[in-house]
């Protein structure tokens, strides 16, 4: 089959231009994005080489004064001098760049990958950052990450939204229910086929980058193999999703709104309100800090050379013992750079932890944002994460601490700083820590989990109800249980679920027609249809409108009064009530009369199989729509038309025979029939309302009685719940109705 | 028309997505209201805090050298607009804090984005935003079928029956569509301000008239949006092939272009490197004077010139410092700053050229897609743009090279003579230097800056009123 539906959506495919070009389109999208990667990674690469070609031509400078230095008085301060060396070695530090960085930028364009390695650097003030345009970085980068979160998901939407839906309007459902084979089946393999489509731009991007990446230093398959997964868990993702919302069979147009919102939602919505957040709970403050730590850097110098050197002896105690040939002003100079130097890392540690405390919370908040914590993963894997850059800039401040000392100790111990002491200086060491993308993946991969839960179940509901004789017993049991739980539930809530929900919906006006109608309803014969299975049908409401007049105000009135009224009562239409307005055939000079009859649908099913024979004639079947019924009815011959009314009424069938007969003895011999009435109480009156005629000195029968005692109960229960809801002050009729029929 | 504008009015309200989105939106309006002023109210906080703590530094600086005090420097730092509460603009992007010391022309750092993780670049919700953005959406969802409904039911057929011409229905629709569009934006508004002068006790009062103005331009991008949308529902048959042709125009316009004229921008114009920037910069500063080397042969040079000047005689003066009624430091050094503003000139306003050429191309964009138009108007307005920033930057350069003038005339007149570098003023001395003064644009400015957009913005709006009007003739009824 699979191959049969494969086949097809091909040749369609190849048939629709619109496809190919949209397809085509789609990669030239993917390659673009792809490319801005490249430039980006090329203009970073570029900035590196060229302050690291920068940072060996000042080494080799350097190198070569050493190489000539005669250690005179005057050339001291050219190049001995701790701060003029490191003038002179113009020291960076660049971080590692990894070519999946170019699949997702990151924040990559903003963190700074060069910093200084001059001991006094300041992080703060780095000389080395790119020039920005704000507003380049405000439209963000289409990269291919970009690409895959926001853009594929569209083109898959485009692409499958009717897929199913668009068979069900252009009528095709029926022709394909007939054909051999599951229907389910054959609309997810048309998915499938729809997303590999989709996939297809992903696939050639993805070559294109091993092709792109695969030459470039420290590339790593593994990492490349990792981050495209990583896409694949997305687009299964949202596979998953369209194959849960075609089930619910929507129309096209719904299925395009839905689909739309949920990107809406997912991509937009959620991410936009979370930033929001914590840009609120993480505030970027650190001017005054700033300002402060300026302040810190001055006034330092200043200090009294005692506290210079009692800081730089207690943290350096082996210094001791040679004070007497430390120079006092290389202790300043020392104490003061290393002062400078921790008060700068002491900021950079309160900003840097603030800064990991939002990308913590961020890491929780992807349960509500799963589509974060997809982008984290792919950042993860490119190492381009605020993480990474912070484990950099850590490493590049304990890489300046570590020459610090070096420098120093050797400027103060040492008679002069040689060209050992210059090569031995420590170089950085610094390593990439590999992030574990997965966990980011989790909330994506729960979600993923429960909509083909979501799907399974619904398809194996589906599966029962047609092949459950083909089920092993074990697994119809289970079916049937959960089946049965559901059903339950839904049982308990459906009646009071849709007429409540329906009437919490109407407007104002409506709400007071069908209260009106249903009060009315529920105080006379009409309970012993809304409220038990004695009356198939019951009329409920009369009216009596100028619909034949000639004068126009008079008729549209009435019209405006029918429309307002249709509407109303519409709502309360449900798979067990059917309220319709029907005209009756005679009228009354400009007046029409028309009533509301309220039908119980699985008691009008069962009277009509019960009197299939005498319905046939008319086609009338068990399915038959109630306002064929009743139309028909009420515009057949007036013999037909008691009968009908009387089965319809809910009387006993002698009673409807009676009637039926007495009326044609009656008209046969212009006599009156002789008869009594069988009364059965209703809230308003105890009689006149559930009446039937009976004959004159008619025994009270069985049939009678249970009609009788039923009815009683049921408007004893009416009573007492409208006392309990009059009590409550809760007192809408429909909500009245609707509590009645829960407690059957 | 007023028949079809109240019938197309109560079928619009009545739908039940219609209720629930409109709800959505004025929820997420409350929400960004209040964030919005939350993150105001900090920043203002913030901001006149450093700005005080700055000024009261470089009050209390005690005694000093003055040219201690020009390294010593000034803070500037990215000040708060009443009217960026309603548009933040790129103010995530832009430096927030710029230093001002001699001898060099920095650039404004910490932007506040650098302290964020990637999914910042998810972007913020601002009000501004959802007017850009997210009404777009909603304008589309409440628009794509109106016309073609009533084609598809007939009701276009017994409207032009009834003798109401398509022009007046074409009219009714948008009218009445846009009525519920600038109704929900104005309630968007309301609940800012409200929020606004609820919260904002010590902050500056909302500006009306450019709140108004703000107010207007945007209504005739969402006028120009409906009246697309609608004009989409009228010549595409099928209700959902309308929708997907709006959904599908939202994506590439708002969110997809932007990008794509961005990185088109900065392919057209790229920025040169810093290394390269920094190379190029220190050549031509290197043919300058150093203020700081008395060895240097410039130097020298104007040494030599301010005793010819003074008519010194350098036969017959022991020590020509002690002779001198100036300090020639103070001098060289300024003339070094005289040199270097001109090196500074001449390079930073290549990198800002390009950064306008770059910026350049979604202000032209402007024409093809109206939404580059508002949202350059809408921050030029709420003066959080390039533009502004720009103009921060500019007005602070002329303040440092001021103060570093004031310093150094300071230095070379004040008392001191040449090489006593240990020479302070006293410690009020630093009173008689003016605070900065933080540059605010007026309206008619912000325009100006926005003429471009704004006449893109009205000829789409011209563009859509004719369209609309040859419509009319060939709407066909069925």
């Amino acid at each position: 089959m699979m191959s049969t539906i494969f086949s097809f959506e091909l040749k369609l495919f190849l048939r629709s231009y619109g496809l190919i070009l949209s397809v085509f389109i789609f990669t030239v999208i993917g390659i673009f994005s792809l490319q801005q990667g490249v430039t980006k990674y090329q203009y970073q690469q570029t900035s590196i080489d060229s302050v690291l070609e920068n940072k060996e031509r000042n080494f080799h400078k350097v190198e070569a004064i050493f190489d000539t230095l005669k250690y005179s008085s005057k050339e001291r301060n050219s190049i001995e001098e701790p701060f003029v060396l490191e003038w002179r070695l113009q020291d960076v530090v660049a971080k590692y760049l990894s070519p999946l960085s170019i699949l997702s930028i990151g924040q990559s364009d903003i963190y700074s990958n060069i910093l200084s390695g001059h001991f006094n650097g300041d992080i703060f003030k780095n000389k080395y950052a790119e020039f920005q345009n704000p507003e380049t970085l405000l439209a963000g980068n289409l990269d291919v990450s970009y690409f895959i979160l926001f853009l594929f998901p569209l083109y898959l939407i485009a692409l499958t939204y009717n897929i199913k839906s668009a068979d069900n309007e252009s009528g095709i459902t029926p022709i394909l229910n007939i054909q051999a084979g599951s229907i389910n089946k054959l609309i997810n393999y048309r998915l499938l086929f729809r997303w590999l489509l989709a996939m297809i731009p992903v696939i050639i991007i993805a070559l294109v980058s091993w092709i792109r990446l695969s030459s470039l230093n420290n590339f790593q398959t593994i990492d490349w193999l990792n981050w495209w997964g990583i896409a694949l868990v997305y687009a299964i993702f949202w596979l998953l999703i369209m194959a849960l919302l075609i089930r619910f069979e929507f129309s096209s147009l719904i299925n395009a709104i839905t689909l739309a919102g949920i990107w809406v939602f997912l991509l937009i919505a959620i991410p936009g309100l979370l930033n929001s957040w914590f840009n609120f709970k993480y505030p970027s403050i650190h001017k005054i800090e700033i300002a402060e730590y300026r302040d810190f850097e001055f006034k330092t110098w200043d200090q009294p050379l005692s506290e210079h050197k009692t800081y730089i002896f207690s943290k350096y105690p082996e210094l001791l013992k040679d004070t007497a040939k430390i120079d006092p002003n290389k202790i300043r100079s020392f104490s003061h750079a290393l002062k400078v130097f921790n008060k700068e890392k002491e900021l950079y540690n309160q900003i840097s932890k603030l800064n990991i405390q939002q990308a913590d919370a961020e890491e929780n908040s992807f349960w509500i944002n799963p589509v974060g914590g997809v982008m984290r993963a792919f950042v993860a894997n490119s190492q381009t994460t605020l993480k990474h850059q912070q484990e950099f800039e850590k490493a590049v401040m304990e890489y300046r601490l570590r020459k610090l000392q070096y420098i120093f100790k050797n400027y103060l111990l040492e008679e002069h700083f040689t060209k050992m002491n210059f090569e031995n200086i420590p170089s950085i060491s610094y390593e990439t820590k590999n992030q574990s993308a997965l966990q980011f993946l989790i909330p994506i991969l729960l979600l993923s989990g429960l909509v083909l839960a979501g799907i399974l179940y619904i398809d194996y509901i589906i599966l029962f109800l047609k092949e459950s004789t083909n089920k092993p017993i074990l697994k119809t049991l289970i079916l049937l249980i959960i089946t049965q739980i559901i059903l339950f539930q839904t049982s308990c809530n459906t009646a009071k679920y849709n007429t409540v929900s329906a009437y919490n919906k109407m407007t104002t006006e409506e709400k007071s027609i069908v209260d009106s109608i249903i009060q009315y309803g529920l105080n006379h014969e009409a309970l012993y249809t809304l409220c038990d299975t004695l009356k198939p049908m019951s009329s409920i409401q009369f009216y009596h409108l100028s619909l034949l007049s000639n004068n126009s105000k008079q008729k549209d009135s009435a019209i405006k009064s029918i429309f307002k009224i249709q509407k109303a009562i519409n709502h309360l239409n449900n798979s067990e009530f059917q309220f319709i307005l029907n005209p009756y055939e005679r009228k009354d000079s400009i007046y029409r009369n028309l009533e509301i009859y309220v039908f119980r649908l699985s008691v009008l099913k069962k009277l009509i199989q019960n009197h299939q024979e005498f319905y046939s004639k008319w086609g009338i079947t068990e399915n038959s729509n109630p306002a064929t019924i009743i139309a028909i009815t009420e515009y057949e011959n007036k013999y037909d038309r008691w009968r009908s009314y009387g089965y319809l009424f809910g009387y006993p069938d002698y009673a409807v025979d009676f009637f039926v007969q007495s009326g044609q003895i009656q008209d046969s011999t212009k006599e009156f029939v002789k008869r009594d009435f069988f009364q059965i109480p209703v809230f308003a009156s105890k009689s006149g309302h559930f009446t039937y005629a009976i004959p004159k000195g008619h025994q009270t029968s069985q049939i009678d009685s249970i009609i009788y005692y039923k009815a009683k109960a049921t408007l004893e229960k009416y009573k007492n719940v409208k006392a309990i809801q009059n009590s409550r002050k809760t007192n809408s009729p429909v909500k009245l109705w609707s509590r009645l029929t829960q407690e059957k | 028309m007023k028949t079809i504008f109240i019938q197309t009015l109560q079928i619009a309200i009545r739908q039940g997505y219609i209720k629930v989105l409109t709800i959505i939106q004025l929820l997420l309006f409350t929400l960004v209201a209040i964030n919005a002023m939350i993150s105001h109210k900090t920043n203002l906080k913030s901001f006149e805090k450093a700005k005080t703590t700055v000024r009261q530094d470089w009050l209390n600086q005690g005694p000093q050298n003055p040219h201690s005090s020009a390294h010593y420097g000034y803070y500037i730092f990215q000040p708060v607009e009443v009217m960026q509460y309603l548009d933040n603009g790129v103010r995530s992007f832009a430096g927030s804090i710029l230093r001002l010391e001699a001898h060099a022309q920095n650039e404004a750092a910490f932007s506040p984005a650098q302290d964020k993780t990637e999914l910042s670049r998810f972007g913020g919700m601002s009000f501004a935003w959802m007017l850009q953005v997210l009404m777009p959406l909603f304008i589309i969802i409440l628009c794509f079928n109106s016309i073609n409904t009533d084609k598809a039911n007939q009701n276009l057929k017994l409207i032009s029956v009834q003798g109401i011409n398509n022009n007046k229905y074409l009219w009714g629709k948008i009218l009445a569509l846009y009525s519920i569009v600038l109704s929900l934006s104005v309630a968007g508004l309301i609940l800012q301000l409200i929020t606004y002068a609820i919260f904002a006790k010590n902050a500056p009062g909302i500006i009306f008239g450019n709140t108004f103005t703000w107010l207007l331009i945007y209504a005739v991008y969402l006028f120009i949006l409906t009246t697309i949308s609608v004009l989409i529902s009228a010549w595409v048959k099928q209700d959902r092939s309308s929708l997907l042709i709006q959904l599908a125009s939202w994506v590439i316009l708002i969110i997809v272009m932007p990008k794509i004229t961005a990185e088109v921008g900065v392919a057209l114009f790229p920025l040169e490197h810093k290394s390269v920037f920094s190379k190029a910069l220190k050549e031509d500063r290197d043919k300058g004077i150093d203020g700081h080397n008395p060895a240097d042969t410039r130097s020298k040079q104007f040494m030599d010139s301010v005793i010819a000047y003074y008519k010194i005689d350098t036969n017959k003066v022991k020590d020509i410092n002690e002779v001198l009624p100036v300090n020639v430091d103070g001098l060289v050094m300024q003339a070094d700053e005289d040199y270097a503003n001109i090196v500074y000139d001449k390079h930073f306003k290549r990198i800002r050229n390009t950064i306008e050429n770059q910026n350049s191309v979604s202000k032209y964009a402007s024409f093809l897609n109206p939404y580059f138009a508002i949202r350059n108007i809408s921050m030029n307005v709420c003066q959080s743009g390039f533009n502004n920033h720009l103009n921060l930057l500019s007005e602070a350069e002329i303040y440092r090279r001021t103060l570093i003038k004031t310093l150094n005339n300071k230095m070379a007149y004040g008392g001191s003579k040449t090489g006593n570098w240990d020479w302070k003023v006293d410690a009020n001395y630093w009173e008689s230097i003016p605070d900065f003064t933080y540059p605010s644009n007026t309206l008619s400015q912000t325009l100006i800056q926005s003429k471009t957009e704004l006449i893109a913005l009205f000829v789409w709006l011209l563009l859509t009123i004719v369209i609309t009007n040859y419509s009319a003739n060939f709407l066909k009824v069925i």
